[in-house]
């Protein structure tokens, strides 16, 4: 016979053996995919001796692969998305992204810092989940950082990487706002911004 | 009782004689004009900055200041003085602000982070020799800043419009008014004051600006040269990172930009603004 200090425990095992292959836990998911993304983003990012080109190579398909890269730019637009024409949203988008991706493949140039591990998660509103992670510094207190997870397809894309509080989609939001009021509330003085921006910032890399 | 009254009456004349430059400001410079265009208008109100013309122009102010004075302390500071001499002079100007944090932790009913900071300050002014070695955060009780600005925050008194102080930088009314009230309950503040050493006051502020200027030598630069307007970007990054620091770097849940996507594009409701930027929608003017 079975007694109750036994059942307890048995009960536990078997509800927990039970509940582990069925339902796949996204909060887990995302922390997976933030650890092996950010490994692998380490990894190829810090070789010694690759070129600016080679390094912005690399990121871009780091970054097409990881990041929800047609949300970050919709976002980015905010308000001014919707009323952008077809053909203001096709210049915008690939010059967003080359933008972007000149910026942060410079930040990986003397990077010698550690990789991303994922501490906590939680899932957050409009069904994105929330990873959490710190970036140790041997110079002071860590970085606190934040990865918002979406989902295209299937697969988990970052939306957002927030860093002490500061989100990259806000930032390059209020920034583009800005630029659009200065130049008449027009999104082709962005996109003209934007061009002459990346141009000066690839000229000074090579 | 008598002697307080010294540092309250040298505060009220140097606020007095900001807000009279301030006024002067604000004659010749103006206010900006909201544009019409509903999007636009929508934009120009989330950018709360009415006084952007001002702004702007002591922006420029502070930044030749920077080029040409702040910055280069800041770079033979970094230069001369060693790593760990530099870090005991952060853990000194750290544990000379603790009365004030600890004010600030009380003031918000945070009362387990002003025992962190009053432990802090024991042990750290003992063990750590005057503050000079952060012994306290080693033993797991980490620095944490608070002030005046951050406290009204928490009572929900908005922010106001952004403001472009001289020579220090971003703020808003609010925080403006939390850098004098800092200042004004600040114990050695008083202390010198009230010993006609007043001076000292200034010369410590100016030791930490300096000490601050020099940790974000690197990120500044790089901010400047890949921003399409520095301007712009120091006003987001500032409210960004004043909201992060009043929530005490709490992550708040469901914190997502807004993705103003429409409905054709994805099929789904445009978020809503998120709770990380209620702080600033409750703002009104103070």
């Amino acid at each position: 016979m079975i007694t109750r200090r036994l059942l307890i425990p048995i009960v536990f095992v078997v509800v927990g053996l039970a509940g582990r292959p069925a339902a796949a836990d996204p909060a887990q998911d995302a922390q997976t995919f933030i650890n092996d993304f950010g490994h692998r983003a380490i990894e190829a990012l810090t070789e010694k001796n690759i070129s600016d080109a080679e390094l912005i190579k690399r990121f871009k398909t780091l970054f097409e692969e990881g990041f929800d890269v047609s949300y970050i730019a919709r976002s980015a637009l905010g308000r001014f998305w919707p009323r952008a024409t077809d053909d203001e949203k096709a210049q915008y988008v690939p010059l967003f992204e080359d933008y972007v991706v000149t910026i942060y493949a410079g930040q990986f140039r003397d990077y010698t810092g550690q990789g991303v591990t994922a501490k906590s998660a939680q899932v957050g509103t409009d069904g994105v989940i929330i990873v959490f992670s710190d970036i140790v510094s041997s110079d002071g207190p860590p970085t606190k950082l934040e990865w918002i997870i979406g989902n295209v397809d299937g697969k988990p894309k970052i939306r957002d990487i927030k860093i002490e509080g500061v989100s990259m989609i806000t930032t390059y939001r209020d920034q583009f706002a800005n630029e659009i009021l200065q130049r008449d509330g027009k999104i082709a003085g962005l996109i003209n911004a934007l061009r002459e921006k990346t141009a000066s910032l690839h000229a000074n890399n090579g | 009782m008598n002697r307080l009254r010294f540092p309250c009456l040298r505060i009220a004349l140097n606020s007095g004689r900001i807000a009279l430059i301030a006024g002067l400001m604000l004659t010749f410079q103006g206010c900006a004009t909201p544009p019409t265009d509903p999007d636009a208008l929508a934009a120009y109100n989330e950018a709360n900055d009415p006084l952007e013309p001002m702004n702007r122009q002591i922006f420029a102010f502070n930044e030749f200041a920077d080029t040409y004075l702040i910055r280069p302390l800041a770079e033979g500071y970094v230069a001369v003085v060693p790593t760990p001499a530099r870090h005991s002079l952060r853990n000194f100007l750290n544990n000379l602000h603790s009365p004030v944090i600890f004010a600030n932790d009380l003031l918000q009913a945070e009362f387990q982070r002003a025992g962190n900071t009053l432990g802090r300050m024991f042990v750290n002014t003992t063990v750590g020799i005057g503050g000079l070695f952060d012994v306290a955060g080693d033993i797991g009780l980490p620095y944490h800043d608070e002030d005046f600005g951050q406290t009204l925050a928490v009572w929900g008194v908005g922010e106001g419009p952004y403001l472009v102080l001289p020579v220090l930088g971003p703020s808003n009314p609010r925080d403006a008014v939390g850098i004098f009230a800092d200042g004004f309950m600040d114990p050695l503040n008083i202390y010198l004051e009230n010993t006609r050493r007043g001076y000292l006051t200034y010369v410590r502020a100016a030791i930490d600006g300096i000490d601050k200027r020099s940790q974000v030598l690197d990120v500044l630069d790089d901010i400047k040269r890949t921003s399409l307007d520095f301007y712009a970007t120091i006003r987001s990054l500032y409210r960004q990172r004043r909201i992060d620091e009043i929530n005490n770097g709490e992550p708040t849940p469901g914190t997502v930009a807004p993705s103003y996507m429409s409905e054709k594009d994805k099929g789904v409701k445009p978020a809503t603004s998120p709770a990380s930027e209620s702080v600033s929608e409750k703002s009104s003017s103070l």
